[in-house]
């Protein structure tokens, strides 16, 4: 655990911790950078559990957390980052952790966040083409309309 | 002349039980390439999860799989307990695991008949099956349901078990442990399994890590991998237990580690029974409301690690439940790395070898036709 956040103080990033998990906000400009060095220090030592994205509607933002897990260490990285709703790009880390494919892929379809330069992002991967224009998880959109 | 042709293989297929189509592009027999097509079977469930309160969820969360629900309850009832701050009675943290392990004995024999079947070895699906039925009945007899089990409560479990159920679990157990010893030895050396098994479908141990595949599909490749030893959930952090690893990488490997964790799961079951703590089951009153905050609960289900992220605003509905199934990067990425060097017959002997759960992996859908938005279950998507 003491490596994961000797990388973080190293990078200048505020953590904080609960249990085994450290939780670090990073600005969206700096995710692919520090998520390729994560993964060069680490290496085959870490991978990444999912990717979670999350509507705050009433701040005008995508949450979009990134959750790795530290075989050998035992510690789950959490590390957020902001979006803002009306500009809904992040850069995509498929070059750096190929298991990012389909967790990039299932945000784009469901709450429409663009992932660049992810070339699989395909809307109607997991709800069918004819809703395609609608983000299912966002939470200006209701499927209970009748 | 080179040419290649693409074949479908589903959504209806007898090769893959489940609604989910591979596009294989072959030249001759052998296979170039494997493409997932995935959408058949979205049924909304993230979504509906915060249209409903906390406890209405915990019914939604507990059918997104027929057959791991056990452990879709518990890491939902977990991530409440975390964000409540709820303790758990000692005696009803051993149940928790006892019923855990019972379904992952009976997953794991599924997909060893289903792997049997697919292989064309119909006996071995028959034998394997029949044996099988006997660990849903003890599902039944300790959860009340043989299939869908709604056993969990936030701080505890719904039902106990007498010395009377005991003795019944540690008899039948007794049997299956005798079959899975036979079981063991045709998986390892009878040549119809060991053609069709050994080194089809390779994943390397780096390739299993960089695309973070996760249980038995990773352990096959000997990735040291289980949240059960990793961060320990119920009683796991007090039973001792092996952590099972193969490190061939191959279909067969992946069959053996299941094969082997039935019989550390049967010892589990067996040291649960004897340490029961005994104690209340259940907190006097079931939390409603719950306080605003943020947890993340893990578990190993039968096909690996199943993550629960949820966020709480307060009140009694969760603003956001994410689910992250097993079978979710075991398919979508297991399905990038496995199909190489093969010919059409091993597509589905390397699929089944992951243990796909397309109900796992598929929860959401919202379907809009002709301006009307609304849920649809996959019934009426196969219209």
């Amino acid at each position: 655990m003491s490596s994961i956040k000797d990388f973080l103080i190293e990078k200048k990033l505020e953590f904080s911790e609960k249990e085994n998990r450290i939780i670090v906000s990073i600005p969206k400009e700096r995710i692919k950078d520090t998520i390729k060095e994560l993964w060069n220090r680490f290496n085959n030592k870490m991978y990444l559990a999912t990717i979670t994205g999350i509507d705050y509607i009433e701040q005008n933002i995508f949450e979009i957390d990134y959750e790795i897990w530290f075989y050998d260490y035992k510690t789950l990285l959490i590390i957020k980052t902001d979006i803002p709703r009306d500009q809904p790009f992040l850069d995509s880390i498929i070059d750096i952790i190929p298991g990012a494919i389909p967790y990039e892929q299932e945000i784009y379809d469901l709450l429409g966040v663009e992932f660049k330069g992810n070339k699989y992002l395909r809307k109607g991967f997991f709800v069918p083409s004819s809703i395609i224009n609608v983000c299912p998880l966002r939470k200006d959109w209701q499927s209970d309309k009748k | 002349m080179k040419t290649s042709i693409e074949i479908p293989v589903g959504p209806q297929h007898p090769a893959l039980h489940e609604p989910l189509m591979l596009k294989v592009r072959v030249d001759g027999e052998h296979v170039e390439n494997v493409q997932v097509i995935t959408g058949y079977n979205h049924r909304g469930i993230e979504k509906l999860g915060e249209s409903k309160s906390f406890l209405q969820a915990m019914y939604v969360f507990g059918r997104v799989c027929g057959i791991c629900n056990i452990v879709h309850q518990l890491t939902y009832v977990q991530v409440l307990e975390k964000i409540g701050n709820i303790e758990v009675p000692p005696r009803a943290r051993y149940l928790r695991s006892l019923v855990s392990e019972l379904e992952r004995i009976h997953s794991h024999l599924l997909v060893l008949a289903v792997e049997a079947e697919i292989m064309g070895f119909q006996s071995l699906f028959m034998l394997i099956m029949r044996d099988r039925e006997p660990v849903m009945k003890l599902k039944e007899i300790v959860t009340g349901q043989r299939v869908v089990a709604d056993f969990m409560w936030p701080g505890g479990v719904k039902r106990d078990i007498d010395d009377q159920k005991i003795q019944t679990i540690k008899k039948t157990l007794d049997l299956l442990k005798v079959r899975m010893k036979k079981y063991k030895q045709v998986f390892s050396e009878d040549s119809t399994v060991l053609n069709r098994l050994k080194g089809v479908g390779i994943i390397k141990k780096n390739e299993a890590v960089q695309y973070g595949l996760v249980g038995p599909t990773a352990r096959g490749s000997g990735v040291k991998t289980d949240i059960r030893k990793d961060e320990p959930y119920a009683a796991f952090g007090e039973i001792p237990f092996n952590l099972i690893t193969y490190s061939e990488g191959d279909s067969w490997a992946r069959m053996l580690v299941r094969i082997d964790e039935i019989f550390e799961s049967i010892n589990i079951i067996e040291y649960l029974l004897d340490h029961l703590p005994t104690g209340p089951i259940a907190p006097k009153f079931i939390k409603r409301r719950y306080p605003e905050g943020e947890a993340i609960s893990r578990s190993e289900a039968p096909r690996g690690e199943l993550l629960y992220h949820m966020i709480s605003k307060g009140g009694d509905k969760p603003y956001r439940v994410k689910v992250r199934t097993p079978s979710f990067p075991n398919i979508l990425n297991g399905s990038r790395i496995a199909f190489r060097d093969v010919v059409l017959a091993d597509v589905p002997v390397i699929f089944g070898s992951f243990d796909p759960c397309i109900s796992c992996m598929e929860r959401i859908i919202v379907v809009n036709q002709n301006g009307d938005e609304r849920i649809i279950n996959i019934r009426e998507l196969r219209k």
